[in-house]
C-alpha cells in the first residue's frame, strides 16, 4: 500500500469547488481591489478576478486560487481547520477587550507655560492654581484606576504642562506604588511634558520610578518656536537640552517625541524628519491636527485641507521608506500600528483606530477637577463647552456609574464599525477604528456619515497607500513586516 | 438611459430593472456617494429611476453616472457575498466567543 495519496485524490478534491467564507472588498485603484476577511488578511486582486471568485469560477489551478486558500477566504474539500482557524484570529484580535481599562491619564494641571495657539486642550496661565488637580481628587482617581481589571496599568501625567504640578505627579506616583504591594499590576508612568522646566528634583523622581518621558517636538528650531510660543521664545532650544539631558541621565530610549501638523509644517515634511534623524529618534508619528481646542477657535484646523495633510503624509512616508531602502532604519509609527492590523494576529491599542471604539475601555482621562472623560478628545471637547463624553465625576460617582454611564454605552454601541453604515460592508474595516468623539465634534452624531468623514477619508486613503506601496514592491514589504512586529 | 431633470437642470435620471439590481444595492451606493451626489428613487414595477443630483457643478454627468454603476454592481456583489456567507460568518463569531468567561 502507498504511504501518500495519488494526486489524482487531491485533483478530485479541488474539482468539488468551493464555498465562499465571510470576506470584504473595496476598489484600490481602478480595475485593482483588495479583499479582507473577518480576521483581517488581505489579498489584492482584479476586479475580474474577484467576479470569478465570488461566482464559484476561479479554477483550483489559477496562482491566486492557493493564495485565497492559504489566507481563509475560502473553504474546500481539503480544508476542515479554515473556520477553527478564522475563529482563533480574530479571538486574539478582540482579547485586549477583556482586559478593559489599561491607560489612565491624569490632568495634573490645565496651567501652561507655552501658548501654543493650536493647543487641543485649552490650557490656562501658569499662575491660576484653580486649575491644579488636588490630592483629594488624586486619591479618588487612583481608587478608581485599581478597580480596573487590566493586569498591566500605565499612568500618564498630561497638562496643560503636567510638571508645573511636580509635587502632585510624585504623590500620585508613591501611592500608586504603595496600593500596588497588595495589588500586584504591572505598573508604566509617563509624563507628557515640553520639558521647559524639566529640574533637578523631575530627573531624580524619574530615575527613581522608571518614568518614561514623552514629549512635543513638531521639526525643525523655526517651525517649532513658531508653533510652540513660549517667553523667551526659546521652546526648541529648551525641549532639545531636556531630551540630551533625559537620555543622558536616563538612558536613550527614556524620551519620546510627538509632533502636530499645521500648516506651515505641510511643505517641510522632510525637514521634519530630518530633525527627527539628527535629534537620533529611531522614528517619528506623523499626526494629523484635531478639531479640538484651541485649534478650533484660532481656526488652526481650518487652515488645511484633508488632502493637503495626505499629500504631507505620504510623501514624509515615501521618503521614511527610501531611507530605509538606502539602509537608515527609520519608522512611521502611524503606518507601524496599522501594518501591525494588517500583518499580524494582534491588535495595538491606539485609541482612534480600536473597534469598539477605545473611548473608555482602552483609556480613561481624571480631569484635574474630578471630571472623569472617555478619552483625552473628550477631555478636549469639554474644554470647548461639550461634555458629552463626561461620564462621570470621581467624587460623586462610583466606578459603577462612570463606566456603564449611559452616554458611554451608546457611543460604543452605535459605532461599533461592523455594524456602521458604509464600515460593515468596507474592506478596511478591520484595521479602522469607531471614533464616537470625533464624529460627534464633526457631525454631532456618535456613528457619522462616512462619505462626509474626515476619519474615513484619511484612515482608507491611508489603508489604500500602505497596500499599494506593499503589494508593489517586495522589499517595501518586507520593511513593512519588520514594522509590523516591531510593537 | 440619461434624461434631464425638468425641475433641477444639473439632475440626471438612471433606471435599473430590478430583476437585475436590489434595490438595497442602489440604497447603498446612493449612500456611498453622498459626498458626490444625492439620489431620489422612483419605483414601479419593474424598474427604479434613480434621480441624481450632483453635489457640485464641476462634476462630470458622464462620470457620476458611471461611478454610480459601478457602486452599484460592487454593492450587488457583496450582497450576494453576505446572503452565501452568513451562517458562516455567524458560525465564526460563535466560537471565537464561546468560553470567554462572558456569558455570565
Amino acid at each position: 500500500m502507498s504511504r501518500f495519496k495519488t494526486l489524482q485524490h487531491y485533483e478530485k478534491v479541488l474539482d468539488a469547488g468551493y464555498r465562499l467564507l465571510p470576506f470584504r472588498f473595496t476598489q484600490l485603484d481602478g480595475d485593482t481591489y483588495v479583499a479582507s476577511n473577518m480576521a483581517g488578511e488581505f489579498v489584492v486582486l482584479d476586479r475580474s478576478k474577484l467576479d470569478e471568485f465570488a461566482k464559484f469560477k476561479l479554477s483550483p489551478h489559477d496562482p491566486q486560487y492557493s493564495e485565497l486558500k492559504s489566507k481563509h477566504f475560502l473553504l474546500d474539500d481539503d480544508s476542515s481547520a479554515t473556520i477553527d482557524l478564522l475563529s482563533v484570529k480574530l479571538r486574539t484580535k478582540l482579547a485586549p477587550l477583556a482586559n478593559f481599562t489599561a491607560l489612565h491619564l491624569f490632568v495634573t494641571t490645565l496651567r501652561c507655560d507655552h501658548s501654543c495657539p493650536y493647543c487641543q486642550v485649552s490650557r490656562a496661565n501658569d499662575d491660576r492654581q484653580e486649575f491644579d488637580m488636588s490630592q483629594e481628587t488624586a486619591l479618588k482617581s487612583i481608587d478608581l484606576a485599581f478597580r480596573s481589571p487590566s493586569p498591566v496599568l500605565k499612568f500618564e501625567f498630561q497638562g496643560g504642562e503636567s510638571l508645573l504640578n511636580l509635587n502632585l505627579i510624585r504623590f500620585i506616583i508613591e501611592e500608586v506604588k504603595r496600593r500596588n504591594v497588595s495589588e500586584q499590576r504591572d505598573l508604566q508612568f509617563v509624563i507628557a511634558t515640553n520639558l521647559a522646566l524639566l529640574s533637578d528634583e523631575t530627573i531624580e523622581l524619574a530615575r527613581e520610578h522608571d518614568i518614561l518621558i514623552s514629549t512635543s517636538l513638531d521639526g525643525p528650531e523655526e517651525l517649532h518656536n513658531r508653533n510652540r510660543p513660549r517667553p523667551g521664545n526659546d521652546s526648541y532650544q529648551r525641549t532639545i537640552e531636556g531630551i540630551h539631558r533625559v537620555r543622558r541621565e536616563l538612558g536613550r530610549d527614556s524620551v519620546g517625541a510627538l509632533m502636530t501638523t499645521t500648516a506651515a509644517s505641510l511643505s517641510q515634511v522632510k525637514a521634519i524628519v530630518d530633525e527627527y534623524i539628527a535629534q537620533d529618534f529611531r522614528g517619528i508619528f506623523l499626526r494629523p491636527l484635531s478639531p479640538y481646542g484651541f485649534a478650533i477657535k484660532t481656526k488652526f484646523y481650518q487652515a488645511y485641507d484633508q488632502s493637503k495633510w495626505l499629500e504631507f503624509y505620504f510623501e514624509g512616508l515615501d521618503y521614511i521608506i527610501d531611507l530605509n531602502l538606502k539602509g537608515f532604519a527609520f519608522t512611521e509609527y502611524y503606518a507601524a500600528m496599522v501594518l501591525r492590523k494588517m500583518l499580524t494576529p494582534f491588535q495595538p491599542g491606539y485609541v482612534d483606530l480600536l473597534s469598539p471604539a477605545g473611548v473608555g475601555v482602552a483609556a480613561v482621562v481624571y480631569n484635574y477637577d474630578g471630571d472623569v472623560y472617555a478619552s483625552d478628545e473628550s477631555r478636549m471637547l469639554a474644554e470647548m463647552g461639550d461634555k458629552s463624553f463626561c461620564i462621570g465625576n470621581v467624587h460623586s460617582n462610583s466606578y459603577e456609574e462612570i463606566f456603564l454611564n449611559d452616554t458611554l454605552l451608546e457611543a460604543l454601541d452605535s459605532s461599533f464599525a461592523a455594524s456602521a453604515p458604509m464600515c460593515s460592508w468596507c474592506a478596511f474595516e478591520p484595521y479602522c477604528g469607531a471614533d464616537p468623539v470625533f464624529h460627534h465634534a464633526t457631525q454631532s452624531d456618535f456613528v457619522g456619515k462616512k462619505p462626509l468623514s474626515a476619519f474615513c477619508n484619511r484612515n482608507m486613503s491611508v489603508f489604500k497607500g500602505l497596500i499599494e506601496r506593499m503589494n508593489s514592491s517586495p522589499e517595501v514589504r518586507e520593511m513593512f513586516e519588520r514594522w509590523a512586529y516591531m510593537s | 438611459m440619461q434624461s434631464p431633470d425638468a425641475d433641477k437642470a444639473t439632475s440626471f435620471d438612471v433606471a435599473f430593472p430590478l430583476a437585475v439590481y436590489s434595490l438595497d444595492a442602489l440604497k447603498r451606493a446612493a449612500y456611498a456617494m453622498m459626498h458626490r451626489i444625492s439620489v431620489k428613487f422612483d419605483i414601479s414595477n419593474e424598474h427604479v429611476r434613480c434621480i441624481i443630483t450632483p453635489v457640485s457643478d464641476k462634476e462630470d454627468a458622464a462620470r457620476l453616472e458611471r461611478d454610480f454603476l459601478r457602486e452599484v454592481i460592487d454593492h450587488d456583489l457583496r450582497i450576494s457575498i453576505e446572503a452565501q456567507t452568513e451562517q458562516t460568518r455567524t458560525a465564526i463569531l460563535g466560537l471565537t466567543f464561546s468560553r470567554t468567561g462572558l456569558q455570565g
